[in-house]
Formats: C-alpha cells, sequence, structure tokens
C-alpha cells in the first residue's frame, strides 16, 4: 500500500508555497492596460499615431536583443521592453518624424536601461529618460502639437492647453472635458480617461498600491491651489495622470519601503507644479520624475522600516 | 503579515484519531545540546514511559520510551531539523503496550516544586516549535517573574490543524492545564490567543474555562488571524504592547508563552499520570486520506503515510512542519519529534527560476518584523556578513513571507539563513580563539 518517495525526490528550501504573482505576470497586465491609451490615440491621431507606436515597439525590441547579444545571451521578447517602449510612444507628440522616435525609444532601452545593469539596475525611468533626451534634442518637433482628426490627412497644428492654458479660445468646462477625453491637442497616450480605467485596473489586480499615485496627485491638487491655479486642470493636462499610475509607481526606480514611496511621490507633485509655473518647460512632469529617480537612494537610506525590539538604545549592541 | 495564508486548512473537519501503534520508534538521544547516556541495553524489554536515557545535566528531562518492547539498537540519524548526525535509539514493539504506572498529583494541593519535578520526570518539551524543555522554561520563567502567561493557540501556518483539533476535542484538559501553569507562574494576567477564524475551538475553550476555572482568571482572545501571527514575538507584541529586544526572551519581559499542545501535556502528567510520548500531527497534502493523528513520539513519518492510505501519484516531496517554514525530509524514515505538528506531501513542481529583483518593496511590506529583506538579500549575496549583521539580521526569526510574496521567485529567506549561520560560524570561531 505504501508507495515510497520516487528515488529522486526533490529537497527546495521553505516556504514550500508561493503566492503564484510573478513579475512576469505584472508586466503583462501592465502592458494590457496600455493598449486602451494605444487604440485611443490611433483613434484621434490615425495613421501617425499607428506608425509611432509599430515604430517604437521595433525599435525598443531591437536595441534590447542587440545589449542582449553583446552579453551573450539569447534573443529574447522582454515584456518589460515592450512596456518602455510602449509608455515613450505614448508621451511623444503625434507628429514628430518617425526616426526621432525610434532614436529615442533606442536611447531609452539601450542606453536609460541595459547601459546600467537592465532590467531592476536602471536609476532613471527609461521612457522619461528617453522624453528629456528628446526634449533636449529636438526641442521644437517635441513642442509641436497637431489637432487630433483621426485617419484624416491634413494635420492642423495647435498649441498644446498647457501652453496656452486658460487663454485658449475654449471654455474652460470644454477645454476640462476635452483634457479628459483627449479631444484637444496633446501627446498620442493623451485622455486622461483611459489612462485612468488602466490605472484603475492595475489598482484592482495589485500590481501597484493606491498610495503613491494618492500622494502624486494630492501633490499636485495642493501645489496647484497654492499658486492660485485650477487643481483639475493641472491633473488633467500633460502628463499627470500618466506619471501617477505609471512613473511613480514604476517599482525600479522609486524607493524600496511604501513611505518613501509616498515622499518620492509627493516630491514629484510639488516639482511638476514648481516647473510648470516657475520653469520654462510646459509639462515638468517628466523633469520631476527623474529629479525624483535621482533621489531614490537617498531616500531608501533613510526611510526604512524599524527591526521589531531594536530601538535607539539597544541599536548598535548586536 | 500576510492574511490570506492563515485561512488554508484543509483537514480542520478531520477529528483526532489514534493509529495503531507503531512497529519501532526512533528515538534521539540528545537534547538542546546535552548528551545524554543510555540507562538500557541492546535486548532489554521496556515498557511505556520507561527511562531510556539521562543526562548528565540534572535540568534535563529524561528521555521515555514512547511504546513497549525490545531495545533493537542504537544508531546515528540526521535530524532532518538541525541537519546533523544524532545518536539514536530504536525501541520494536511488542504490540502490548505496557505502561510504567506514574505518580498521579492532586493539582490542588501539590506544590510547585513538585509539579515542576513531575513535569521533568514526565519528559515534556515545548511542543510550540523550539521544543526547549519545558522544565527549565518554567523554572527560569518562575525565577525571572511573570505578569502575563499567554498560551498559543494561534497556529497560524497553513494546514496545520492539530492544535485546533486539540482545543476542539480536548478544551477541559487545556483549561486545567493552565490552571497547573498558573500555580507555578503566579501571573498577574492569563490569555489564551487563539486566531479568530477558530471560531469552534474558541467556543470549546471558553466554555471549558467557564466550567472549570474562576471567572476572570483566564481570557480567551482571538487574534486577527494572519501568517505568521502565532510568532511569539508578535504575539507579545500584539497582547503586551511590548517589543522583546533581539536576543531576549519574553519573560525577559515578564512574559511566559506555551503552546496549547504542552499545557495539554501538562495536564496529562500531572492530572493523569501520564508520560510525555504522543502528540497530535496533522498529515495532508498528496495523501489518500488526510488526518490529523494521535501519534507516539519517535512513530517513522512512512508508517503515518502509509496509515493515511499512501502517497497519491506524482508525491515528489514530504515536508516536515508547515509549508512556510518546514523543512523538506531526506526520506521518509525520519521519526515524529515533538514539535512535529505537520507532514506534507506535495508534487514534484519543478522550482521557478529566479528573475531580477524589480526592487518592488512587496518582501518589506510582509516583513512582520521591520527588516528589509530585499537590502539583506542584496547584501548576503554580496558576501557582506557585517553589513548583515549591522542591518540586524539577528531579528528575522525565517517566517517565508518574503520568499512567498517575492514576484521574481528570489529566495530571500534562504539568503537569510545563510547569512546567519555564517554570522554565528564566524561568531563561534572568534570567541573560541
Amino acid at each position: 500500500m505504501y508507495s515510497p518517495l520516487p528515488e529522486k525526490s526533490r529537497l527546495s528550501p521553505a516556504p514550500h508555497i508561493r503566492s503564484g504573482f510573478s513579475t512576469n505576470k505584472m508586466m503583462l497586465i501592465t502592458l494590457a492596460t496600455l493598449l486602451l491609451p494605444a487604440a485611443a490615440g490611433v483613434f484621434n491621431y490615425g495613421f501617425r499615431a499607428l506608425a509611432i507606436l509599430g515604430v517604437c515597439l521595433a525599435s525598443g525590441l531591437a536595441a534590447d536583443n542587440i545589449c542582449a547579444r553583446l552579453r551573450g545571451k539569447s534573443w529574447r521578447l522582454e515584456p518589460s521592453t515592450l512596456i518602455s517602449s510602449l509608455l515613450l510612444a505614448l508621451i511623444l507628440p503625434p507628429a514628430l518624424p518617425l526616426w526621432m522616435a525610434g532614436l529615442g525609444v533606442f536611447f531609452a532601452i539601450a542606453i536609460v536601461k541595459e547601459a546600467f545593469g537592465g532590467l531592476g539596475q536602471n536609476i532613471f525611468n527609461p521612457a522619461l529618460g528617453a522624453r528629456a533626451f528628446l526634449l533636449a534634442s529636438f526641442a521644437l518637433p517635441m513642442s509641436q502639437w497637431i489637432e487630433p482628426s483621426g485617419f484624416s490627412a491634413d494635420a492642423v497644428t495647435s498649441a498644446t492647453p498647457l501652453v496656452s492654458g486658460f487663454t485658449s479660445s475654449l471654455p474652460a468646462s470644454e477645454l476640462l472635458w476635452g483634457l479628459f477625453t483627449g479631444s484637444v491637442p496633446g501627446f498620442i497616450g493623451s485622455g486622461a480617461l483611459f489612462i485612468i480605467i488602466g490605472g484603475l485596473v492595475l489598482l484592482l489586480t495589485g500590481v501597484i498600491d493606491f498610495k503613491a499615485p494618492l500622494g502624486y496627485m494630492g501633490a499636485v491638487v495642493v501645489t496647484s491651489l497654492l499658486f492660485g491655479e485650477n487643481p483639475l486642470f493641472h491633473l488633467l493636462a500633460g502628463g499627470v495622470v500618466f506619471a501617477a499610475f505609471y512613473f511613480v509607481t514604476d517599482p525600479v526606480t522609486t524607493p524600496l519601503y511604501w513611505p518613501g514611496k509616498v515622499v518620492f511621490a509627493i516630491g514629484a507633485g510639488i516639482l511638476t507644479i514648481l516647473i510648470r509655473q516657475l520653469g520654462n518647460a510646459p509639462d515638468g512632469v517628466a523633469y520631476a520624475v527623474l529629479i525624483m529617480n535621482a533621489v531614490t537612494p537617498l531616500i531608501d537610506r533613510y526611510i526604512k522600516p524599524r527591526p521589531m525590539g531594536v530601538t535607539r538604545v539597544n541599536r548598535n549592541a548586536v | 503579515m500576510i492574511n490570506s495564508l492563515a485561512r488554508l486548512k484543509f483537514t480542520a473537519a478531520c477529528p483526532i484519531e489514534t493509529p495503531p501503534l507503531p512497529g519501532k520508534v526512533i528515538l534521539p538521544l540528545v537534547c538542546y545540546g546535552n548528551e545524554y547516556s543510555p540507562v538500557v541495553k541492546k535486548g532489554d524489554e521496556v515498557s511505556t514511559g520507561q527511562e531510556i536515557a539521562i543526562s548528565d545535566n540534572p535540568l534535563m528531562p529524561p528521555i521515555l520510551s514512547t511504546i513497549s518492547g525490545k531495545v533493537a539498537g542504537f544508531n546515528k540519524l540526521i535530524d532532518p531539523f538541525y541537519d546533523v548526525l544524532l545518536p539514536t535509539v530504536t525501541i520494536e514493539s511488542d504490540g502490548l503496550d505496557t505502561w510504567l504506572e506514574f505518580e498521579k498529583a492532586d493539582s490542588g494541593k501539590a506544590n510547585m516544586k513538585s509539579l515542576l519535578e513531575i513535569i521533568r520526570k514526565a519528559g515534556l518539551l515545548g511542543m510550540g516549535g523550539a521544543g526547549f524543555p519545558l522544565y527549565v522554561k518554567l523554572v527560569s520563567a518562575a525565577n525571572a517573574g511573570i505578569s502575563t502567561l499567554i498560551i498559543n493557540g494561534v497556529e497560524c501556518e497553513p494546514y496545520v490543524t492539530a492544535d485546533y483539533r486539540l482545543m476542539l476535542e480536548h478544551g477541559k484538559d487545556i483549561a486545567d492545564g493552565i490552571k497547573l501553569l498558573q500555580q507555578i507562574l503566579k501571573p498577574e494576567n492569563t490569555v489564551i490567543a487563539i486566531d479568530d477564524g477558530y471560531i469552534p475551538a474558541i467556543r470549546s475553550l471558553r466554555q471549558a474555562i467557564a466550567s472549570s476555572a474562576p471567572e476572570g482568571s483566564i481570557d480567551v482572545l482571538p487574534i486577527k488571524h494572519a501568517y505568521p501571527g502565532g510568532a511569539e514575538e508578535l504575539l507579545v507584541k500584539a497582547i503586551c504592547k511590548h517589543e522583546i529586544p533581539p536576543g531576549k526572551l519574553p519573560q525577559d519581559v515578564g512574559v511566559s508563552v506555551h503552546n496549547v499542545s504542552s499545557v495539554k501535556a501538562v495536564n496529562d502528567a500531572v492530572c493523569l499520570g501520564l508520560p510525555f510520548v504522543e502528540r497530535v500531527v496533522t498529515v495532508t497534502g498528496k495523501v489518500r486520506q488526510r488526518k490529523n493523528l494521535k501519534v507516539r513520539l519517535g512513530t517513522p513519518v512512512s508508517e503515518l503515510l502509509d496509515y493515511c492510505g499512501g502517497l497519491e501519484e506524482g508525491t515528489g516531496m514530504i515536508i516536515l512542519g508547515g509549508p512556510m517554514m518546514g523543512k523538506a525530509a531526506l526520506g521518509t524514515d525520519v521519526p515524529v519529534n515533538a514539535m512535529l505538528n505537520c507532514i506534507i506531501a506535495v508534487g514534484d513542481a519543478s522550482g521557478s527560476m529566479e528573475n531580477p529583483c524589480i526592487r518592488c518593496g512587496r518582501c518589506i511590506e510582509v516583513c512582520p518584523v521591520g527588516l528589509s529583506p530585499v537590502d539583506l538579500f542584496n547584501t548576503s549575496r554580496a558576501g557582506n556578513f557585517e553589513g548583515c549583521d549591522k542591518a540586524r539580521i539577528d531579528v528575522c526569526f525565517e517566517c517565508g513571507n518574503c520568499s512567498y510574496i517575492c514576484p521574481s521567485s528570489i529566495e530571500l529567506v534562504q539568503y537569510i539563513k545563510v547569512a546567519k549561520r555564517e554570522i554565528d560560524l564566524r561568531k563561534a570561531a572568534s570567541t573560541s580563539v
């Protein structure tokens, strides 16, 4: 009756059960949530958006595989590369020349991510690092915006609401609605609605935690109120919701411990409005998050959990 | 802390069964580093409860035979819990199970000294996880002075239901055992902590206490279910609101914690005159029938698997203990010991490959003692064991939450164990020079 263990029985360390929630699953869910703003971008900007998305994905995969081969690794299809490529594509202006978009993604993957050691090792968010690189290199094309006109051929250049602000011809309520749905000029993935839907999916599936997005958006609202600005406008315009759900929640480039993550998010929120109000850049989200990325090791150094039973008195007695 | 884990119990409805007597028992002849010299020799007839070996250390309990039969021989066995070769004695059963008569004590009149002596002579060990001799633990706690006595019925490891069934079926024995511990330790408060999901057990204990103990002398306190909520240091923090400094014992903050199984064993020894020869073990996982069994200490695990209908097709590993902290057994010929509360047969699911850490910080969220497992992992992997020591790696009690939650399948707690072992070895080497 008794069936003995097979000859080659397994020995593995405890614990013997695992949550089953893997990095791969997190990446695939994140990737799936980006499809909605991507689809909205194609709906709003037609073939231009489609072409930029395609070029970005291709360039990202190429960069990743070149780096992998240089390191003697085999060909691969990294979901994290697809996410970074897609994220950058979604925050580019739709009229950007394709080669610039491709170059930007190549920079994101090869320099910002792989040169620093690849997945988990990069200090700066690849998509935002590349966006800053493109802004510095191609200032004019990076700030030319077109009216969303779907697949019709003629593109009418226009100012982004963040530059024109409330001086734009639209009434305030229509402007806010336009920002919410993506019907006013903006980057490919604009339209706060679609990003919020994706963000809610990330929250409900446990990929991200609510504290960082809340801290970031809360800081944006409070700081814009201090400047006497309309907080709703600042929330919806530019990349704020995008950053709230996809950039200040990026595990790799933000602090480890949750209070540190909240400090990061609040810092990024304050910087976003400071740059918008006092700096030259119309948006400021990318620079704000990148600055906080640079501060992350410092936050990690000072904001740590306290080991149980360890107090100031017995801290050094080992 | 992980809430969902504490709810994984598949044998809660299985009453405690007594399997037939084992054909043989294997008993280790060592306890907490104390060597034992046998007082019987090969071929001797022994009865259940008879002394087999005694230690030079007068504080140590004797090792008792857990069945009656013939001493078959003395061997060495790899101890599944501490990875060392242990001297053991094997006793073959004669099938009669003749018990040695033990003196019963009148619990109402017995004084503290005689109660403690019964506990030592009956061979009692703590059954919660450390397996520390109960006599020594009680004596040092009584000397330190105890304000709170905590009876641990939380049983937070998933799958394990041995303590649950014991509380459900033996509420009165546990209540009587607690009264004995109160006589010894004289605490101001006594609290039984139970997982708040163990509702029938809570009811059973409340009834038993209402009928046999003075009102208000013992509180039954449901603890929010979460793994590892039953760990001693966390219970003390939850109930008494103070944290035990690293390296200190609960008694250093005026608390003594005892497992419900130990408490029942105290009652059995003192009131019924029964020596410590058995415990309840949950057998679960890929066995044909999952059961809670009352088994003789020293029973080979293979006999229990056999009694549960044998292993299912595709079993690749046997775990001794719970799924979070239990160890993979080297074989099935290992004996049940005082701490073993669970045996799990698991499939041969191939382990996941380790992926790069994405710094998500989930390991920090689930660490019950406020450590940063990811930092310890990086420091340990870099070989910087001094850095681990400075980061207070000694606070970790290896619950396994970090490895459980890690989305990149990093064996975090394993890296931590390696560092802790290395630090201990280096400290031992530096003090011996």
